[in-house]
């Protein structure tokens, strides 16, 4: 019999963090070991994951065992390269989160972790489910480890964050339930799969595509519905901010991958202006809005927004481009993938890097810092790479993405690559005055004079994300090649019509 | 056969006869004892524990109609009794302790629950109208004395008094709607009711239908007949609001069914307008006040009324899978409601009493694990997966879409994303905010464990939920 190579990943940091939450305040020393060798074996699976996964762009170790029977509800699990590659992101991230919470955090740091391993568990069970059920339980599960994260471990106006997380997201998803519902009384069944091939009227997409976009919207977020995420971002924990912009963000643009694209084409190709619209305006006035910031936790979240927005952008342009240009349209959607992978890379370095200075000084604004080179030259080297890749300059990662999404917006409209390239100049602007700021200058007291240099564990973390956000950027080809095929089964899909 | 196989034969396939000996033991025990004295508590769990033995293995062999046609067993009814019994065992149990403490006198109050729980089951297995109606009774009288029980409390009073006026008058209506159902077809029997009744183009019936409607509805709780139920949850004493909100919700359930179902089921696109404006009224009213309530209680009421609202929508489809999603509900809805107040009840012996919200502060500090298991349960009241909560609401959201009632469904879920506003400020209370460190007892053992299982099968019935949903579906078809 295989290995349940899909159901250990999503179990056994579950498992976990039930086991840490069990042994009690205590044991804390150990359970940190605990963690980061569930959070090592996690990433073990991952590769052998990674390694052993087919070159097709099928579902692959599929498990599939009947939950409830009465509505043809199915513990069904099964991965494709998008998924795959989400989740090695998914514990690589889990990963540096539990190594750089070792000394950061003073309260409870065992719930802490073990809020992380919960949160890791159901994020890949997210990535991993094919029964509509399943996914939509990952989906709002998720929301309780980071409600508490946010919450107990915030900061000082944590309460409003969190609940205002909560309820945005909570109410995007409650229509995405209302939508699954009536594909089941379509189809009969919840398999995300049987949802792909069900005939449905112009009418009746419509709306199924609109509760899909409320749903993965807040996630992604999208103007106008982001402005709960600068608010979560400043009052969450260091890891929380990273978990939250290099992978929750990432589940709404999967959810247009799987839901909104291929369950509903038709739909999508007469509302891709709605969508390209909100994108440009993302790009573009959120970029603005980011340079205006004084707290830098603030600013990164923008310009998270911001990035997001190539990626709905990336995947909803296919519809503009010439009718029969695959290769386009292909690049537009890889665009928007490797922009999620990237940012997760790119943000989660920036929040880890704002974390550093936070544990050093207690302050997140732009202002009091000044000089931090003089005493920091590693973090200072670490943090000017981020923010360079952050404005996507060549040779970084998060050039590669937004590059493809230009390109294949050319052939949509020549507008479309002008407002987009306008990040270009903006995401610089307000990069590189963050850093210009912060890290150059004069010294500006004796508090930055005096400030300790990263440690080894905070040196291993963000320097094993420069080294991917230099190896994406200088030689993205394995990943475009890895995920080629699902993006191109996900076209057929998405580029074909499903009216009756 | 003899009088005495005859008896015996009643005894083993009855389990009210059991009950009511049962309930008039623990009464004349409650008299000649004192109130401290556990021997009426002791002997109400034994009766409990028969009659939870007889009502399960009456699945077997029992099933069929009793005393020409009055009293019925069917799987529905074996169903909804034993789980009416089990709760009331545990009710009991969690209400000791708080029983024995106040000086309440136990007697009384184990014996007015026996005798409450007879008349739910009776309403469980009525095939009569006047059957219905007389179980209904006997489990109103009995709760309107509970609440009253504690008698030197003005809230507690005012309780009763508005709970006897209402419910008063609400009996009147159902009395009311009966006698007209008996003269337009001359019949109590609700099989025959079912056969005479076909359409409801006159406005007699119309009339009846409105009088039973209203009455059941005032029985359940549902906006805009809810008064009576906040001062009820906020005046009684904990243990009777414990009993008022967990058992009686069963019966509610079977009291729409007995009524609407077996008896009314070919006008049901009538009564299930009715039910429909009852429905979004009690969601979108219960959901909406709920967030202004400071007194836990009085929050755990309303948001009842909201949960009423869910059950009320599985019934107006009209079909088995509707009512067999609305069973569901109203099961986990009852563990829910049971475990909350069994927190409540735990938290006060040892030595926290909660009233209101505030009183929940750093609740995670001072009492880690209760407070875990309030999370839980908070969660599953918002319907949020990894809790059996999220079931009980896909389950009725199914059979609402599936009969292409969209914008019901999409109103049921925006009211339950502003329910899950007040449920998380219960979680932000006890994990978020900083209390003052007072030092409490340890969590009593009995109590304790019993309370953990019970809250913790939010999670194992989310996990495994194939047994329950397939027995409430079952008994329907």
């Amino acid at each position: 019999m295989e290995l349940p190579l899909l159901s250990l990943l999503i179990w056994m940091p579950i498992i976990a963090a039930i086991m840490i939450l069990f042994a009690g305040r205590g044991a804390g020393g150990q359970m940190k070991w605990f963690a980061l060798v569930v959070s090592l074996v996690e990433l073990v699976a991952s590769l052998i994951l990674l390694q052993r996964a087919l070159p097709h762009g099928k579902f692959q170790f599929i498990e599939q065992h009947v939950w409830i029977e009465r509505f043809n509800i199915y513990y069904a699990l099964g991965v494709d390269g998008i998924s795959i590659t989400l989740i090695v992101l998914t514990v690589f991230m889990t990963l540096l989160i539990v190594i750089t919470s070792w000394r950061n955090i003073k309260k409870q740091v065992s719930h802490y972790l073990a809020a992380f391993l919960l949160l890791e568990g159901l994020m890949i069970g997210v990535f991993c489910a094919l029964d509509a059920v399943l996914f939509y339980v990952f989906f709002e599960a998720m929301l309780i480890p980071m409600f508490l994260i946010i919450g107990i471990w915030g900061g000082p106006r944590r309460v409003y964050a969190t609940i205002k997380f909560f309820l945005y997201t909570f109410l995007g998803s409650v229509f995405m339930l209302v939508a699954l519902l009536y594909l089941y009384s379509q189809t009969n069944t919840f398999e995300i799969a049987a949802m792909y091939t069900v005939p449905l009227a112009l009418n009746v997409q419509i709306l199924l595509f609109l509760a899909f976009l409320v749903a993965f919207a807040v996630k992604v977020p999208m103007w106008p519905v982001h402005t709960w995420l600068p608010d979560a971002h400043v009052e969450a924990p260091t890891g929380g901010s990273v978990i939250l912009a290099a992978i929750m963000l990432k589940i709404g643009g999967y959810g247009f991958l799987r839901f909104n694209l291929p369950i509903t084409p038709d739909a999508s190709r007469s509302l891709d202006w709605l969508l390209i619209a909100l994108s440009l305006i993302a790009i573009v006035y959120i970029g603005f809005v980011a340079l205006a910031q004084k707290d830098m936790k603030k600013l990164i979240a923008y310009s998270s927004i911001a990035h997001m927005g190539f990626v709905t952008m990336g995947f909803f342009v296919i519809y503009q481009i010439t009718p029969g240009n695959y290769d386009f349209q292909a690049m537009a959607i890889q665009g928007g993938m490797i922009q999620m992978i990237s940012h997760g890379f790119i943000s989660g370095a920036l929040f880890l890097c704002v974390g550093v200075l936070y544990d050093r000084l207690h302050s997140r604004n732009i202002e009091d810092y000044r000089g931090v080179v003089n005493s920091m030259p590693k973090f200072a080297a670490l943090m000017v790479l981020f923010a360079m890749a952050n404005s996507g300059l060549p040779g970084t990662s998060g050039f590669v993405g937004e590059f493809m999404v230009i390109i294949a917006s050319f052939d949509a409209s020549v507008w479309y690559a002008v407002f987009a390239a306008i990040t270009l100049i903006v995401g610089a602007a307000y990069s590189l005055w963050l850093v210009k700021r912060t890290i150059f200058g004069e010294t500006l007291n004796n508090n930055i004079a005096t400030l300790s240099d990263l440690d080894g564990r905070e040196f291993f973390a963000l320097a094993s994300l420069a080294v991917l956000v230099l190896w994406l950027g200088i030689w993205p080809a394995p990943l475009v090649e890895f995920i080629q095929p699902s993006i191109e089964n996900v076209m057929h899909f998405a580029l074909g019509t499903k009216l009756p | 056969m003899d009088i005495q196989s005859i008896l015996i034969e009643y005894f083993s396939r009855i389990p009210e006869i059991t009950l009511l000996l049962g309930a008039c033991v623990v009464l004349m025990a409650g008299v000649f004892s004192s109130a401290q004295n556990s021997w009426t508590y002791l002997l109400s769990q034994i009766v409990l524990l028969l009659t939870i033995y007889i009502s399960i293995t009456s699945a077997t062999n029992s099933t069929g109609q009793y005393f020409n046609g009055m009293y019925v067993i069917d799987d529905l009814a074996v169903l909804t009794k034993s789980a009416m019994s089990i709760l009331m065992f545990v009710v009991l149990l969690y209400s000791r302790d708080f029983i024995n403490r106040n000086n309440f006198s136990a007697g009384e109050y184990y014996s007015l629950a026996l005798f409450a729980l007879l008349g739910m089951m009776l309403i469980a297995s009525a095939g009569h109208l006047l059957m219905i109606y007389l179980g209904l009774e006997l489990l109103s009288l009995s709760l309107y004395a509970l609440v009253a029980m504690n008698r030197d409390d003005s809230a507690s009073s005012e309780a009763a008094i508005k709970y006897f006026v209402l419910g008063a008058i609400a009996s009147g209506f159902l009395l009311y709607g009966i006698s007209l159902m008996y003269g337009l077809t001359g019949t109590l029997y609700l099989p025959e009711l079912l056969a005479r009744i076909n359409d409801a183009s006159g406005i007699g019936v119309i009339a009846a239908l409105i009088f039973i409607v209203i009455g059941v509805a005032f029985k359940l709780g549902a906006v805009p007949f809810h008064m009576w139920m906040p001062d009820i949850y906020q005046g009684a004493a904990l243990p009777v609001t414990l009993l008022v909100a967990s058992v009686p919700k069963i019966a509610g359930f079977m009291l729409a069914v007995r009524l609407l179902v077996d008896g009314l089921q070919n006008i049901h696109l009538y009564w299930q307008q009715i039910l429909m404006a009852l429905a979004l009224l009690s969601l979108v009213a219960g959901n909406l006040i709920a967030i202004a309530q400071s007194n836990l209680r009085r929050m755990l009421a309303y948001s009842t009324i909201g949960h009423v609202g869910y059950i009320l929508l599985g019934f107006l489809i009209g079909d088995a899978a509707g009512y067999s999603a609305a069973l569901f509900y109203t099961f986990i809805y009852a563990l829910m409601s049971s475990a909350v107040f069994g927190v409540l009840l735990c938290a006060a012996r040892m030595g926290l009493n909660i009233t209101e919200l505030s009183d929940l502060q750093g609740l995670s500090k001072t009492m880690p694990w209760l407070a875990f298991l309030l999370l839980l349960l908070m969660f599953s009241m918002a319907g949020i997966p990894m809790t059996v909560g999220f079931y009980a609401k896909l389950n009725i959201l199914q059979v609402v879409v599936a009969n292409g009632q969209i914008v019901a469904a999409v109103i049921a879920v925006i009211t339950s994303v502003i329910g899950a506003f007040y449920y998380l400020r219960v979680i932000k209370l006890m994990y978020f905010d900083e209390g003052n460190d007072q030092v409490f007892a340890d969590m009593p053992v009995v109590h304790g464990s019993l309370l953990s299982v019970h809250s913790l099968l939010v999670v194992v019935l989310f996990l495994f939920p194939q047994y329950l949903i397939g027995l409430c579906n079952s008994v329907f078809s």
